[in-house]
């Protein structure tokens, strides 16, 4: 056994950069493992260059730097964990967000239209197409990847219909009409039918589809669908039968 | 000695499963550990191994501890409790599908006593 003097490591270490391995960590990965080979392996005849140029040429098929590119592959995950922490933020975020919004609306005090405008935006447009991209990373099945963003997708809708109804901004109706409908007979539908035919989600499928039908179902009822006062006076001539209006507010007339 | 198709698919299952009977272990005592359990059958590339060990440590899946050597620098890997979690999925998975391969690839066989 023979130790590798300072002055070839140096060697080596100026090699294998030049041979195109310039992250810190797989570089002396690779000096190392070289050295040990060189100590453990190497006849006591042999001459250093010739057994390293022998060694280094095991480690790649072409040239070295496939390492370093295998390794900056592999690693490219690190995004998917960064923005597995972007989703927890913007999860905790909203709902916070949210729920002070809630809370200041319904207690009358000021602030609550920014904050609910501020969750529910970053709920509909930072969490939920987050949510799309990491289903996308870990479902390779494209059944699943399809139905997801579609669900997503409608549901980012839905909120942000639900949004726009509560600061009375226009086209409120429509984007929440249209989304909850694409979300109950599209979405729903095909989640089901998906889910139900495997056995290992089958029980799954039949919980969430029951919640999400309740869900939906009550936000939908809670759109007004019927034609305004406005219309109706108009129009009369459509409406042979008058509908009845109701008066909510019944407390502030008396 | 197995083709290297071979050994790609199974190689972090074979770094983990080793972590997990030897306490911590670096890149050439792996190679070598592999080579001599399996008597040469199977040789790791350094091509394969440390791309795969940088990858499971990024995951998570082990830990590192560096030990200077006068100007060397030499990475001991260990196993992480996720680590531990996931040596136990990926050896019961490729058990699974050893079984599976045998099945289908001794199709004839199986006919005959069909």
């Amino acid at each position: 056994m023979r130790n590798v003097t300072d002055e070839e490591i140096d060697f080596i270490l100026e090699d294998i950069a030049k041979r195109g391995v310039v992250t810190e960590d797989v570089k002396y990965n690779i000096l190392d493992h070289v050295c040990c080979i060189i100590e453990n392996e190497m006849p006591s005849n042999e001459e250093f260059l010739k057994f390293y140029e022998m060694t280094i040429a095991k480690f790649y098929r072409e040239n070295l730097g496939e390492i370093e590119k295998e390794t900056r592959e592999l690693i490219t995950f690190k995004y998917y964990y960064a923005m597995k922490r972007t989703l927890k933020v913007s999860a905790v975020t909203s709902i916070l967000l949210i729920m002070a919004g809630v809370t200041l609306k319904a207690m009358h005090w000021p602030g609550a239209g920014i904050a609910v405008v501020l969750g529910l935006a970053f709920f509909s447009l930072v969490f939920i197409p987050l949510n799309i991209v990491m289903k996308f990373r870990d479902d390779k099945e494209k059944s699943n990847r399809l139905i997801m963003t579609v669900g997503m997708l409608t549901a980012s809708a839905a909120t942000i219909g639900v949004l726009f109804k509560i600061m009375h901004w226009p086209t409120a109706n429509i984007i929440m009409f249209s989304s909850l409908l694409v979300f109950m007979l599209i979405f729903i539908p095909i989640y089901f039918i998906i889910r139900f035919k495997d056995p290992d989600t089958k029980f799954n499928a039949i919980i969430h589809t029951t919640f999400m039908i309740g869900a939906a179902g009550m936000l939908f009822a809670l759109v007004n669908l019927g034609y305004s006062k406005k219309y109706m006076e108009q129009h009369p001539e459509q409406f042979d039968h008058p509908v009845e209006q109701m008066d909510t507010n019944q407390s502030i007339n008396h | 000695m197995y083709s290297s198709e071979l050994i790609k698919g199974t190689l972090k299952t074979i770094v983990l499963n080793l972590l997990k009977d030897n306490e911590k272990m670096y890149g050439y005592e792996i190679t070598q550990k592999v080579k001599e359990l399996t008597k040469n059958k199977i040789q790791i590339t350094e091509g394969a191994l440390y791309p795969t060990l940088h990858a499971l440590e990024k995951h998570g899946d082990v830990e590192t501890e560096k030990i200077y050597i006068g100007k060397r620098v030499r990475k001991y890997y260990r196993l992480t409790e996720q680590g531990q979690n996931t040596v136990m999925e990926r050896v019961n998975e490729l058990a699974d599908f050893m079984k599976t391969m045998k099945y289908l690839l001794d199709i004839d066989t199986s006919i005959q006593h069909a």
